[in-house]
Parts: structure tokens; C-alpha cells; sequence
């Protein structure tokens, strides 16, 4: 059943170049990632892409180094106390029925208007839920600074989770590492949405971080750390399914790991240095500025709906804007995430050397 | 079963700690008992706030409890290998704040060896316990108040070995002593290799493995395989490799004990009543 689409896909030569820019962004993702629980990759696809690798093998083997590098992660952080298994575990599971959904959904949107029509939608998608959500975890993060209350989360949200809490609908679950008692039917929509956003825009943890959060009721710290075993877990189900097609070439999935893993231990150590809201702030900064990334590549969908009517010279001019302003948030996402990280440490070094006169 | 007490090599029983030279006269002390040789790390976080607060110094007892053990001394050698590491730390925790700290061991009976040791050393405030020993072990034997300190639950269910790398600090910490940093620079080599080899062996045959990892089909578990065998040897070396930079966690984060000491409750040991009861012979 696997031959017809063997043979239609070709395998790239890999040289120097294609070897360092892998490897690079590899690390960059899995910094992100690694501290964010989520947002590194989504650069990886259409990376690969510029390459020549062709849309299926780039999903395929980007799909095939998350998994992993999202186990590297949670191992990390659950041994930093950070990860709640059985809240992962059980979203992981109902994110992966999300997935199914979410490609369901995509499948008749193809259908429906085509491709030009499905990628307008995925953009859309994008844009709006990027800029709601980041939005609203900006306000917080800048909330949060303020009042230099990080133990708490600010204002309605906090009320929304609490609130859910207080109902106690069979069967109830409780979460001891995220401090929380709630019933799974309220887990189900936040992991049911993280799975269909992934099947959607391959970044599941732009929904399911924040639902954590603010639905959920646990800290960023945790859920960025918990998005992790969800995100191995649907990885791990994407890439049985694009493996068993064939489609993962495990060379380039092998030179993103490379860089990956050095990038996500990286970015799980960052994590216990940084106050909650700094977790906040990297990935609010990196949905806008992604947002924004989107919207440029809005207009070359429309044109081929025949929607609007820009100039291929201009849709061209848009196309590499939108892919420059997606690196340039994973690289603002990166240096925000080291730089905290680098200060800290030598702020906490200094103090160590006091005490020790 | 025979007693004896000594003190941790360079250590002498009457001579002055270093850092007992600075600071108020103490003249109260706490003693804190163990039977492994490390030292629980929300036991000694407690230890040294009371002492603090009452101005207090800590004398800090190793019992071990199986002297004997037919394995020609191998235990008792680790025993007193942890201790010395413990009471180093603990005596660097302890400079800071300014309270003398003094190390013993004993090999017994953990209530025998507490009982000799108030007699001895006198004026001892109060006893406090460390994981791996209950409160009624000690009780009976002690004529001053013994407490045990709870900790979070995630801590106090920790296995805690005899000489269990559990230590004064939380798992983690230990990778700040030397012995540690050169156990990262070892792995970071085995499992570079490791990785090494995987890389190589993937790319100088990568026509053949290519062939059959995208062959579909039952081969979808090839590529899941070597990727789950890269995660193992990669994973590892990337997080040896940070290790052995002396990029570490932060130590503020490493210190959950000091956070679950925050909410620590100090439980009173119930004591056996042993007072002499009058008896009426009818």
C-alpha cells in the first residue's frame, strides 16, 4: 500500500551548507522548545523546504525529530520536578484524537476549496489564534512583571481555572505536581483544540500551553513542561503514521536532532532560572511576531483564490518576508532565552562567591 | 553488640571548629541524628535554622547501624566516604551563617549511641531525626525532647539509602563536587562516542538505510527505533556535555528541600512513659 508514494518521493543530496543550516536551526528549535515546551519546529518545514526537500518529507521528518527531542525535554524537566505525567499523559492521549480531528477537518477544507483554499485557512488559523492568544499571554506576562507576583496568576484567568476547579464533575483528577483537582471533562476541549491546532499549523503547544494555564490552572513552568509529553506523545502517533508511508527521511531528522537536543537541554535549563512570567513573555513575543509572519503569507493564497489581486512580483516579495520574520522570531525567541539565562547565572554566581567570602 | 564513637578524620573531639571562633558564645547545642551517610537535606535546612535562631551549635551524629555487615568493611568505608562529603557540606552551609558544627561517628545501636552522646557532650537541647530512623527508636533512650522533621511528600518519598547519593543537597547537586564533574567529563565521552558512532554508521551507509527506512509499511518502527537509540546516546551526551561546561540548573531551583522545609512541621516524638509506677502486693 506504501509503493505508489515511495516512488513518488525524492530524497535531497545533503551538502555542507544544508548539514550547518540543519543543525543550527535544529538547535535554536530545540532551545526554544525545550523551554517553552513548545514553537521550535515550526520554522524546520518550510526550512527544509527552501532546500529542496519536498512538503511531505519535510513534514515527515520534522514530525520524527519533535518526538524525541519533546522526550529529551520531559525527561529533563521531570527530573527538575517540573512535568505532571499523568496530566500529560492523559491530554497526550485525547490530543492525539484532536490530530485525527484536525486532519479530518483539513482533509474537507481540501476538498471543499482546494489547496490554495486549505492553506488560506491554515493561515488564517494562524493568525487569529496567534494573535488572541498571544495577546492575552503578553497582557499577563506584563501583569504578572508588574505586580512581581509570580506565584499567582493575574486577574480573570486565574478566576476561569479556580472556577473550573470548584466544579466537581465525575470523574475528577488530581494533578499533584500542578496543585490541581479538576474533572477531565474539562482536559478534554484544552487537549482536544492542542491536537487539532497541531494537525492545523504543526504547533500544538500555542493552544495547549496556554490552556494549561489559564484553563487548567497550573503554573507556566509546569505547563511548559507538561506540553512537552503531550507533544512526544502526538509526535510519536504522527510519526508511525508518516513512517509507515515512508516518508521520513532519517538523515535530515538525524541532523536536526543533533543540534535539537543540544538546544532543548539548554532551554529546560534556562527554565529554572527565570521567573514564571519570563516563560510567558518568550512565548507571547514569538506568536506575535509569527503572527505577523502569517499574514504576509496570507495574500498569496487570496490571489490564487482570486480573492485579490497583488503582482506575483509583490506575492514573491510577501512569501520571503512572511519565512524572515518566522526565523527572526524563533532567533528574538532564542535570544531573550539565553540572554535570561546567561544573566542569571552570573548573577546568581556572584552571590554564591559573597557567601562563600 | 559493641558501641564506639569516633570523630571524622581532621576533626579532633575537643578541639574548636573553625567556625565556631566567630559569633556569640553558644553554648546550647542540637544534636542531629542520622543513619546514613549522607545527611537528608530538610533535616540539616531545619537543623541549622533553629540553631540559628537560638543561637545554638549542631552536633551532627552518623550511626552506623550495621557495622558488622560480612562484606569486609565495604559498607563502613562508603559510610565514612559519605560522611566526610556530608560534613563538608554541611560545614560550608554552616560557615555562612556562622554555626559551629560538629561531626561524629558511631556504629550501633542508633538510641544507644544518642543516649552515650547526651551523657557525654551535655547540654543538648533537643534531638532532631533524619529520614531512615523513627522517632521511637530514639526516644526511649534520650532524656532531652526528640523531634522529626516532615517534608514534602515528594521528598520524604525519596528512597534513602544507607549511603544513598541522596544527599545534603537534593538530586543534582551532588554534580557540583569534583568527583561528579569528572563522572559528566566520562560520560560526555562514552556517549559522544556512542553518538558518534550511530551518526557515522548512518551516513557512510546512508544508501542502504535509506532504502529500507522509507520502505513504509512494518519499516515505520526502523526510523522510531534509531530515532528512540539517538534520544538515548545524544540525550545523554548533550546533557553531559552542558554538565561538564558547569552549566547546571540553577542551585536557587535545586533547593526544593529548602522551600518544603518552609512548610515543614516539627512533630514532637511521642515518649515512652518509663516512670516507676507504685505497686500494691495484696
Amino acid at each position: 500500500m506504501h509503493g505508489p508514494i515511495t516512488e513518488a518521493i525524492q530524497f535531497i543530496d545533503l551538502n555542507t551548507y544544508s548539514i550547518v543550516f540543519l543543525f543550527i536551526v535544529g538547535f535554536i528549535g530545540g532551545l526554544v522548545s525545550g523551554f517553552i515546551g513548545s514553537g521550535g519546529a515550526f520554522v524546520l518545514t518550510p526550512g527544509m523546504m527552501s532546500l529542496g526537500v519536498p512538503g511531505t518529507v519535510a513534514v515527515a521528518s520534522n514530525m520524527c525529530h519533535k518526538f524525541p527531542k519533546a522526550l529529551v525535554g520531559a525527561i529533563k524537566r521531570y527530573k527538575y520536578g517540573q512535568v505532571d505525567l499523568k496530566l500529560g499523559l492523559i491530554m497526550g492521549v485525547f490530543a492525539e484524537i484532536g490530530v485525527q480531528v484536525g486532519i479530518g477537518v483539513q482533509r474537507r477544507i481540501l476538498e471543499a476549496w482546494g489547496q490554495a483554499g486549505s492553506n488560506l485557512y491554515v493561515s488564517f488559523i494562524f493568525v487569529v489564534v496567534l494573535v488572541l492568544v498571544g495577546g492575552f499571554v503578553l497582557r499577563d506576562a506584563i501583569k504578572m512583571k508588574s505586580s512581581e507576583n509570580e506565584g499567582k496568576l493575574g486577574g480573570g484567568q486565574e478566576t476561569l481555572a479556580k472556577r473550573l476547579q470548584r466544579i466537581e464533575l465525575w470523574p475528577m483528577v488530581t494533578l499533584k505536581t500542578a496543585k490541581v483537582r479538576i474533572s477531565v471533562w474539562f482536559l478534554v476541549p484544552v487537549a482536544l483544540a492542542t491536537g487539532m491546532l497541531a494537525a492545523t499549523i504543526a504547533v500544538g503547544g500555542f493552544i495547549g500551553v496556554p490552556g494549561l494555564m489559564y484553563v487548567i490552572g497550573a503554573t507556566s513552568i509546569v505547563a511548559s513542561a507538561t506540553e512537552l509529553v503531550i507533544a512526544f506523545v502526538m509526535g510519536l502517533g504522527g510519526t508511525l503514521i508518516w513512517a509507515y508511508y515512508g516518508s521520513v527521511d532519517i538523515r535530515l531528522t538525524l541532523l536536526i536532532l543533533a543540534g535539537s537536543l543540544f538546544g532543548v537541554q539548554l532551554g529546560a535549563i534556562g527554565t529554572t532560572y527565570v521567573k514564571d512570567y519570563m516563560i510567558k513573555y518568550v512565548m507571547a513575543t514569538i506568536m506575535l511576531i509569527v503572527a505577523v509572519s502569517r499574514f504576509f503569507a496570507i495574500p498569496r493564497y487570496t490571489n490564487e483564490l482570486q480573492l485579490t489581486s497583488f503582482s506575483a512580483e509583490q506575492v514573491g516579495v510577501m512569501t520571503q518576508v512572511s519565512f524572515y520574520v518566522m526565523c527572526f522570531a524563533l532567533l528574538v525567541g532564542a535570544t531573550i532565552i539565553l540572554v535570561s539565562l546567561f544573566k542569571a547565572r552570573s548573577l546568581e554566581q556572584a552571590q554564591l562567591a559573597v557567601a562563600r567570602g | 553488640m559493641n558501641d564506639n564513637h569516633e570523630h571524622i578524620p581532621g576533626r579532633q573531639r575537643d578541639a574548636v571548629p573553625p567556625s565556631a571562633t566567630a559569633g556569640p558564645t553558644r553554648r546550647s547545642q542540637i544534636l542531629v541524628v542520622s543513619r546514613n551517610g549522607h545527611m537528608g537535606p530538610g533535616v540539616v535546612e531545619h537543623a541549622l535554622r533553629v540553631a540559628e535562631r537560638l543561637g545554638s551549635s549542631i552536633l551532627a551524629l552518623h550511626v552506623n547501624t550495621l557495622p558488622y555487615l560480612p562484606d569486609g568493611g565495604r559498607r563502613t568505608s562508603l559510610f565514612k566516604k559519605a560522611m566526610a562529603e556530608s560534613a563538608a557540606s554541611f560545614d560550608t552551609l554552616a560557615r555562612t551563617r556562622d554555626i559551629p558544627v560538629r561531626v561524629e561517628y558511631a556504629a550501633g545501636q542508633a538510641g544507644e549511641a544518642v543516649r552515650r552522646l547526651c551523657h557525654r557532650h551535655g547540654p543538648i537541647d533537643f534531638v532532631l531525626v533524619d529520614q531512615g530512623l523513627t522517632v521511637d527508636k530514639i526516644a526511649p533512650y534520650c532524656p532531652v525532647p526528640v523531634f522529626t522533621v516532615t517534608t514534602s511528600a515528594a521528598q520524604s518519598s525519596r528512597p534513602f539509602g544507607a549511603t544513598s547519593s541522596d544527599s545534603l543537597f537534593p538530586r543534582g547537586a551532588k554534580t557540583m563536587s569534583t568527583v561528579s564533574k569528572s563522572r559528566h567529563v566520562r560520560n560526555c565521552f562514552v556517549f559522544g562516542t556512542m553518538t558518534a558512532a550511530i551518526y557515522a554508521a548512518v551516513f557512510t551507509y546512508q544508501d542502504t538505510i535509506m532504502q529500507y527506512f522509507s520502505k513504509g509499511g512494518a519499516y515505520c518502527l526502523l526510523p522510531v527505533a534509531m530515532v528512540f537509540a539517538v534520544s538515548y546516546a545524544h540525550g545523554n551526551f548533550t546533557s553531559s556535555f552542558w554538565s561538564a561546561l558547569g552549566i547546571e540548573r540553577s542551585q536557587a531551583d535545586q533547593r526544593p528541600a529548602t522551600s518544603a522545609v518552609k512548610e515543614s512541621t516539627v512533630v514532637p516524638a511521642p515518649r515512652k512513659d518509663v516512670r516507676p509506677r507504685a505497686q500494691a502486693s495484696m
